[in-house]
């Protein structure tokens, strides 16, 4: 969407400016604010379309657990609730850190937007190294598989492995969104370093900033689903 | 008709001029090597390039289902039968096309491949994606006065999504096709073909075109919203916006669902996690509810996009604004709000008792919307003047096949009738009514509508009329004898039957030759104005829409030369004569009496 | 005039239906030709007008178009209000006409159908099974001639072994989907027996058709199914394949694996390669499964209880070199007395020649429910067999 001339880059050179500063909004745009508001609508709406992509999981996981109680109740009780809290805390931290890096965005603050993006990311690799070596590697060796990968000797009803197949496609998908919002905090940092984003232009990070969020939700919402109602 | 002022003033200040390096010229005009315009149309961002590059791949899909409904019709002509006083073993056409004799187990297993072969291909990869991503993409900027789509990169995105679903459907084919049905019941789909991973890829495939459905959608929603130009209300839009719009809300919230519908589906088929496993306790009903929670609505998304090249259809040909605007337009939107609330009436026969009759009665209230929108197209042709080009005769086809499609609903929608309907070809004929019938008939009257605009060239009215009645003979014949079968008690997804229906299936077979005699008619008629096609005026067709009146045919890159000025409504046929036309084509009616003046 | 009517109400209806022979079905076809007709009327109202509108105002050179108001509110309402109206009773005889479907009346006869990929068998309340099979399109496919008596409420109890069937009786307007692991049911009257042609010495039997997409073989799985006098239902009832008489447990044993529950299909029992394990000197083998443990099976109890849980719960074990997802549960199908049967089948010299003698003296007991926990990995302890016959209802409907 950003194009810049490059008399506008040799300007930038001279003036010490950086290119948000001399940013354009794409040609089918009337100006700034109207490309501003059309791409945050498109994100909103995105971002829907993942809320209700986690609603088929949510529903999956809501008629299960009506159908085989038992066996829902067990199986969460088996989960290490201190993981998920932490996991929980990290997550809400970085929604802070997020919603900071937006800010200094739209103050032009380059130095603490790359610092909260850096902050972010680490808490989304701290959530994934959490999930996969405290909870998937120790569950991935005990035999807490989804449905015929099951081979857990201990357990209280028949109908675990779809407990786990839940709670495995669950927080899988929900993990691949926490990788895939790492990548774009990846690429933020990288244009954030070049000075992409000012006042002027902050569209970028504002949508990844909101994706994330939803992201966090989730998590708030599987956390409880989860590990706490036994 | 609200007349929108001067939109100019609007507009001030907002866009840089004309660059003047070469964007004045058509957008079809090929680069200086072919490798440059090979490169340019893979990577444009171009509105109406990706709009024509869905067209051609839509098309060519609708090609290869076409030829697998022929192969299904071949075999249902006479089907593998083993007399069983004579032994005789008679038909087994698929049996012979592919080489395995007389293998009955093998060639139902043909059949089978063939049939889910070709629903899958029509639904996801044809009639999904069909007019929105082609006409729609194409159209919907040049109608609200924009110069692209409010994504332009994320619409290339979703063409190239869409190609990789498609090679992923093709591949799976390649490896030998899926047997499962398109609508992918479990167990039956996680248990076939143990140990292949063609399932696993045609489910992927549906997946994936599902992401670039939502992506359209989303495209299509944001820019109906945010780039209609300046002074143009949402009751000054074209009714083709209006549906296509319609559409694309019902694209962006229930395609998600569909998508972890199958992605639970392809961990059910490769973990075996049990949700939809009735051996591990899972529940196989669940998945039928997942999966119509998408697929119903989404039969309204192949639907409205039709409905809406109709609007245009019967306006322009007719020469009348379409008769109560407000109300077809809310009653998009009502379509698309109730579309999601009547799934279950896809499962009459696994649900409880108070489910099918809640399912039952929205189903009814959808048909309300329905029949505001039937009965204002017919009485838009009151006092009009009604010429039967091409597209208008395929206007009229759509009222007629459609209101039959539709109508055949209602025997579904009751209960006690549906009991003994459902999964017969009854269904098979309502569905084709509706989706052939209904989407395809209307897309293919507005591709020639929208020909000359799109590609400058003219086609040759005659022949395309000669097609439209091969079509419209060979539709009838191929699938309202599926009708009178269903009801006498023929299963659908037989690859065999019982002498009984011999004599419907012949005339379906038979039918579906006339048919695909007038869609290769059409095919040549379009190959033949492309390469030998009189030059297209601006407007041939006198339409009051953008695309015709401030646009060029074909139109230039950056769709107009001057902002859109626009001081009429879109079908103001009584007081406006069409621009770009030549003077003394159209003539306007008497000025309204003095009593009526100030309508 | 009337006459008139009649003759034509008696073409749309050879037209659309085939005869018809249950109480249900009489009504379902007055709701049909209700809709019919309103979908004429419609049709013809819509395409009428607009067949009149485009011969009227068709275009002609040199004539403008006449100007004509662009809404009209009342007229609008009435073609919503309209349907509306129309389509209040439809669905409520629909409903109706469903709810009879559904619920079948006290002191039906009760009559299980088990489908699986691609047959139905129906077994009657007596246990017995139907003796006549007829070719149905392909000569190796027998199809089950199923008995019911006219004039008198039947109920089909069904449960299905591997994937979703639906059982269709199209001259009885109805159908119900069976679905593994859950039973669903259907009932019907049958008006008039099925009348017997001397000349071809055939009865003009009703289809019974699968309508749920099941695979390879979906369009050949069928029934015929065959009305008779109410008096003369319980001496053919009599008359049907049943279990032997007074027969040994290995012989019942026998009759269950090759008539009733088709283990004949997958387990030979004579060691001949097949879809599954076969039987022949299973009982004192050591069987080795996928994951590489063994078990020997040279006491009673453990083969037993190995035995019990391959037929309960065919997931928890798989023999090395066959495939995981084959062979579906038969809990609810197979009670325990049949399984000791079978087990005794086992047993006997007929199947284990080497073994046989050795065991053959000591039948087991069927073990406590939930007792023998630890023996054999234990999943079907706790689960099913308290049950007894109803199976797992993971539905909840
Ligand atoms: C374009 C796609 C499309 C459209 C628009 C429709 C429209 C409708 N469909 Fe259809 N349907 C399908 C595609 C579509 N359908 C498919 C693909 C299947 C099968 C899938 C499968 O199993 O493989 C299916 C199956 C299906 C079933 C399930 C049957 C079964 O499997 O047992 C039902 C049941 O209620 C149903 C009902 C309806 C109704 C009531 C409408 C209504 O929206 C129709 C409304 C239109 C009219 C009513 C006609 C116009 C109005 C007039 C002429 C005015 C007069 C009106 C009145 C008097 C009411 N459809
Ligand atoms: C958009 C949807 C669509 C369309 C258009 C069609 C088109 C046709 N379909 Fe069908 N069909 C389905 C969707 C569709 N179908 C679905 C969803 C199923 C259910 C599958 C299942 O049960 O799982 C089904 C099932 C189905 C069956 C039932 C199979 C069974 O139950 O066993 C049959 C049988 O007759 C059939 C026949 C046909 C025929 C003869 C056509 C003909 O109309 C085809 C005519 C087309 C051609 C001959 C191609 C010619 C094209 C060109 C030359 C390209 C160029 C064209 C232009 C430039 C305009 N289809
Ligand atoms: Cu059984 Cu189809
Ligand atoms: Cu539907």
């Amino acid at each position: 969407m950003a194009t810049i001339d490059a008399h506008d880059a040799i300007a930038a050179e001279l003036t010490g400016a950086t290119p948000a500063d001399f940013y354009k909004p794409a040609p089918h745009f009337f100006d700034r604010d109207h490309e501003f508001d059309t791409v945050k609508f498109g994100i909103w709406l995105f971002l829907g379309t993942e809320i209700l992509l986690f609603s088929g999981m949510f529903c999956a996981y809501g008629v299960m657990r009506m159908i085989h109680p038992e066996a829902f109740v067990h199986g969460s009780s088996l989960l290490e609730i201190h993981w998920g809290l932490i996991n929980t805390i990290v997550l809400l931290v970085s929604s802070y850190t997020v919603a900071a890096g937006v800010r200094h965005a739209q103050t032009g603050n380059r130095k603490w937007l790359l610092i909260n993006i850096a902050i972010t990311f680490l808490c989304g690799l701290v959530f994934i190294l959490v999930k996969f070596i405290f909870e998937y590697w120790p569950k991935y060796q005990l035999g807490k598989l989804p449905g015929m990968y099951y081979s857990y000797p201990y357990y209280s009803s028949e109908y675990e492995p779809i407990w786990w197949g839940i709670y495995w496609g669950a927080t899988g998908i929900h993990a691949s969104h926490v990788l895939v919002g790492m990548g774009l905090f990846t690429w933020l940092f990288v244009r954030a370093r070049r000075g992409d984003f000012g006042p002027r232009h902050y569209n970028a990070v504002e949508g990844v900033g909101l994706y994330w969020h939803i992201v966090d939700i989730v998590w708030i919402f599987l956390f409880p689903l989860l590990y706490l109602i036994h | 008709m609200a007349t929108i002022g001067n939109i100019k003033g609007g507009l001030a200040g907002g866009h840089g001029g004309v660059h003047g390096d070469g964007h004045d010229v058509s957008y079809l005009h090929p680069k200086e090597t072919i490798l440059a315009t090979i490169w340019d149309w893979a990577s444009t961002i171009d509105h109406k390039k990706i709009g024509v590059m869905y067209l051609v791949a839509v098309l060519f899909m609708f090609f290869l289902g076409g030829i697998a409904a022929l192969v299904v019709r071949l075999e249902l002509l006479h089907p593998t039968h083993v007399d069983t006083v004579n032994h005789v073993i008679s038909g087994n056409m698929l049996g012979h096309l592919f080489g395995v004799g007389d293998d009955l187990n093998k060639s139902n297993d043909y059949y089978n491949r063939a049939m889910t072969l070709h629903g899958i291909i029509m639904v996801f990869l044809v009639i999904v994606p069909g007019v929105p991503a082609s006409l729609g993409n194409f159209l919907l900027p040049l109608m609200i006065g924009a110069k692209d789509v409010a994504f332009p990169r994320l619409n290339l995105a979703s063409w190239y999504i869409y190609l990789t679903g498609s090679i992923f459907a093709v591949l799976a084919m390649i490896l030998g096709g899926v047997d499962t049905g398109w609508v992918f019941y479990v167990p039956y789909s996680t248990t076939t073909d143990d140990g292949y991973l063609r399932v696993v890829w045609m489910v992927t495939a549906a997946f994936v075109v599902g992401f670039s459905s939502i992506f359209t959608g989303l495209n299509f929603v944001v820019t109906t919203h945010k780039l209609r130009a300046p002074g143009m209300g949402w009751f000054d839009m074209p009714l083709f916006v209006w549906g296509i719009y319609g559409a694309a809300i019902i694209q962006v919230l229930a395609t998600p669902v569909i998508g972890i519908t199958l992605l639970l589906l392809i961990f059910e088929r490769l973990f075996h996690i049990g949700i939809f496993d009735p051996r591990m306790g899972g529940d196989p009903v669940l998945f039928q509810h997942f999966f119509w929670f998408y697929s119903h609505p989404v039969v309204y998304v192949m639907i409205l996009p039709g409905m809406a090249i109709i609007n245009e259809l019967i306006a322009v040909y007719s020469r009348k604004t379409i008769f109560g605007y407000r109300a077809v337009a809310f009653s998009t939107l009502s379509i698309a709000g109730i579309s999601f609330i009547v799934w279950g009436h896809h499962l009459f026969t696994s649900e409880g008792e108070v489910a099918a009759a809640v399912f039952s009665a929205l189903t009814f209230l959808v048909a309300i919307p329905t029949a505001v929108k039937v009965f204002n197209w017919m009485t838009t042709l009151y006092k009009g003047s009604i010429d039967l080009k091409t597209p208008m005769l395929y206007a009229l086809a759509f009222l007629f096949l459609f209101s039959i499609g539709g109508l055949t609903g209602l025997f579904l929608g009751a209960l006690s009738v549906d009991l003994h309907l459902h999964g017969t070809y009854f269904i098979v004929a309502h569905f084709h009514y509706v989706m052939m019938g209904g989407t395809i008939i209307a897309f293919i009257g507005g591709i020639h509508h929208w020909w000359p605009k799109m590609f400058g060239k003219m086609y040759s009215e005659f022949w395309a009329r000669i097609a439209w009645a091969f079509v419209f003979v060979g539709f009838n014949l191929t699938f309202f004898p599926q009708f009178i079968m269903g009801s006498l008690g023929m299963p659908r997804r037989y690859a065999t039957y019982v002498p009984d229906y011999q004599i419907y299936h012949t005339l379906s077979t038979v039918g579906s030759w006339v048919l695909a005699i007038g869609m290769f008619l059409h095919l040549f008629v379009f190959i033949h104005s492309l390469v030998l096609g009189k030059k297209a005026p601006p407007n041939p067709c006198g339409g009051l829409t953008l695309e015709w009146t401030d646009a060029a045919s074909p139109p230039i890159e950056h769709n107009f030369h001057r902002e859109p000025v626009v001081t009429h409504g879109p079908y103001d046929y009584d007081d406006v004569l069409p621009p770009q036309t030549e003077p003394g084509e159209f003539i306007l009616p008497a000025p309204a009496p003095a009593s009526r003046a100030g309508h | 005039m009337t006459s008139v009517v009649t003759i034509g109400q008696q073409f749309l209806r050879d037209m659309w239906f085939s005869r018809s022979n249950s109480t249900q079905a009489a009504e379902t076809d007055f709701l049909f030709f209700f809709v019919l007709w309103v979908n004429i009327l419609s049709f013809l109202f819509l395409m009428g007008t607009t067949t009149y509108f485009v011969i009227k105002y068709r275009s002609r050179p040199g004539v403008p178009t006449q100007r004509s108001v662009s809404h009209n509110t009342p007229l609008e309402l009435a073609w919503s209000i309209i349907p509306l109206i129309v389509m209040v009773p439809i669905f409520f005889w629909g409903f109706a006409g469903f709810l009879k479907k559904q619920a079948a009346p006290a002191g039906s006869e009760e009559i299980r159908v088990n489908a699986e990929k691609w047959k139905w068998t129906p077994v009657y309340s007596n246990g017995g099974q139907p003796k006549e099979y007829q070719k149905f399109i392909h000569e190796d496919n027998d199809v089950p001639v199923i008995f019911v008596p006219a004039g008198r409420p039947v109920k089909l109890i069904m449960t299905s072994k591997d994937v979703i069937h639906s059982l269709f009786i199209p001259d009885f307007r109805t159908k119900i989907d069976v679905t593994p692991n859950r039973y669903t049911s259907m009932w019907f009257q049958a008006i008039d027996p099925t009348p017997y042609d001397p000349d071809t010495k055939t009865y003009k039997d009703h289809y019974v058709f699968c309508a749920e997409y099941c695979g390879d073989n979906h369009s050949q799985m069928a029934a015929l199914l065959r009305v008779v006098p109410a008096d003369q239902y319980e001496a053919l009832k009599a008359d049907l394949l049943l279990p032997p008489e007074g027969a040994k447990p290995e012989e019942l044993g026998e009759f269950w694996w090759s008539k009733r529950f088709g283990c004949k299909q997958c387990h030979t029992i004579d060691g001949k390669a097949s879809t599954g394990p076969t039987w022949f000197n299973l009982w004192g083998s050591t069987v080795e499964f996928d994951d590489g443990t063994t078990l020997d099976l040279k006491d009673a109890e453990t083969f037993f209880n190995y035995v019990r849980e391959s037929v309960y719960e065919p997931q928890a074990k798989t023999v090395k070199g066959f495939p995981k997802t084959t062979m579906n549960s038969f809990q609810g199908l197979l009670d325990e007395k049949q399984l000791s049967q079978i087990i005794a089948f086992m047993r006997s010299p007929k199947v284990s020649p080497a073994t046989a003698p050795a065991g053959g003296g000591d039948q087991p007991k069927p073990p406590e429910a939930g007792a023998p926990k630890g023996g054999s990995g234990g999943v079907g302890g706790a689960g099913g067999e308290a049950k007894g016959e109803t199976p797992a209802k993971p539905g909840g409907k």
